[in-house]
C-alpha cells in the first residue's frame, strides 16, 4: 500500500482529509521533535504529510505537523504540541505520539515500529510492523 | 442528512467512560458522558495519564451527560461596569490606548 491508496481507502470510509503540509513545515516539526528527544518521522510519515497534513474520522485523529484551523471548531493541534504537552512518563520515552481515538493513542519510535498505547497509562498494547495498519486502526476506531 | 436523522455523530465528539472498564467501570449509560475530543477529551486523557502509577487516581466526572464548560456555555457578564465580555474587552483596549 502507498499513501495514495491509503488515503483513497480512508476517503471511502468518510474520513476528512486536510490539505497537504509543506516540506518546510515537515522539516521544522521533525527538528522540533528531535530537539525534544522524540522519535523523528519515518519516511512513510513524511511522505504521507506531503499528501495530507491531518486526517480525522469522528474522534480518530492523525496529528498534523502544524496546527490545522477548522473555522469555528477547535483547531487540530500539531504533533509537536501534542508531544510537548505530554507528561514525561517512561512508557513513551523515545516515542512520538502521532494519533489518538477515544480508547487508544498511537505512537512510533526511532526504528519505525508503530505502537498502540493504552490511553490511561500510555503503556504499549500492541506493536505494528505495517504503519498503514496502525494508522488505519487509529482512525477506524474513532468512527461511531 | 445523517447528522440530522441521528444516524451519525458529528466530528470531534467523544463518548467517555466516567470509570474506565479496566478499573471496574460498567458498560452502562450512567457510566458514560459526551464531550468534545479537542480540547476536552484530550485534556482529560492527559490529566489521567499524569496520575499513572499513583495509588489514588482522580477521574473527571461531570454532573451531566454532556460536558460543556461554563465559559463556553454563555457569554456571561464581563465585569462590574459593563454589560458583557465584549464590552469589557473593548473598554480594556480603549484604556490601554488612552482612548477613554
Amino acid at each position: 500500500m502507498n499513501a495514495n491508496e491509503f488515503l483513497s481507502l480512508l476517503k471511502s470510509r468518510g474520513a476528512t482529509i486536510y490539505p497537504a503540509a509543506s516540506k518546510r513545515d515537515i522539516e521544522l516539526a521533525n527538528n522540533a521533535l528531535q530537539s525534544r528527544r522524540c522519535a523523528m518521522f519515518p519516511t512513510i510519515f513524511s511522505d504521507l504529510y506531503l499528501h495530507t497534513s491531518a486526517i480525522n474520522i469522528g474522534n480518530g485523529y492523525i496529528f498534523p505537523p502544524v496546527e490545522v484551523p477548522r473555522g469555528v471548531h477547535f483547531p487540530i493541534p500539531s504533533i509537536v504540541d501534542i508531544n510537548i504537552n505530554l507528561p514525561p512518563t517512561p512508557a513513551i520515552r523515545g516515542k512520538t505520539v502521532f494519533g489518538r481515538n477515544d480508547l487508544f493513542w498511537f505512537a512510533f519510535d526511532a526504528f519505525g515500529t508503530f505502537y498502540m498505547l493504552d490511553n490511561l497509562s500510555l503503556r504499549v498494547l500492541r506493536k505494528y510492523d505495517d504503519p498503514y495498519r496502525a494508522m488505519m486502526d487509529c482512525l477506524i476506531a474513532g468512527k461511531f | 442528512m445523517d447528522l440530522i436523522m441521528g444516524r451519525r455523530m458529528p466530528e470531534n465528539l467523544s463518548v467517555r467512560f466516567r470509570v474506565p472498564l479496566v478499573w471496574g467501570g460498567k458498560l452502562e449509560i450512567d457510566n458514560l458522558f459526551m464531550c468534545m475530543t479537542f480540547p476536552h477529551a484530550h485534556n482529560m486523557d492527559r490529566f489521567i495519564i499524569e496520575q499513572s502509577g499513583n495509588d489514588v487516581i482522580w477521574l473527571p466526572n461531570p454532573a451531566k451527560k454532556i460536558y460543556i464548560p461554563v465559559h463556553m456555555a454563555n457569554g456571561g457578564d464581563g465585569g462590574n461596569a459593563t454589560e458583557d465580555r465584549l464590552s469589557q474587552m473593548a473598554a480594556q483596549i480603549a484604556t490601554s490606548r488612552g482612548m477613554e
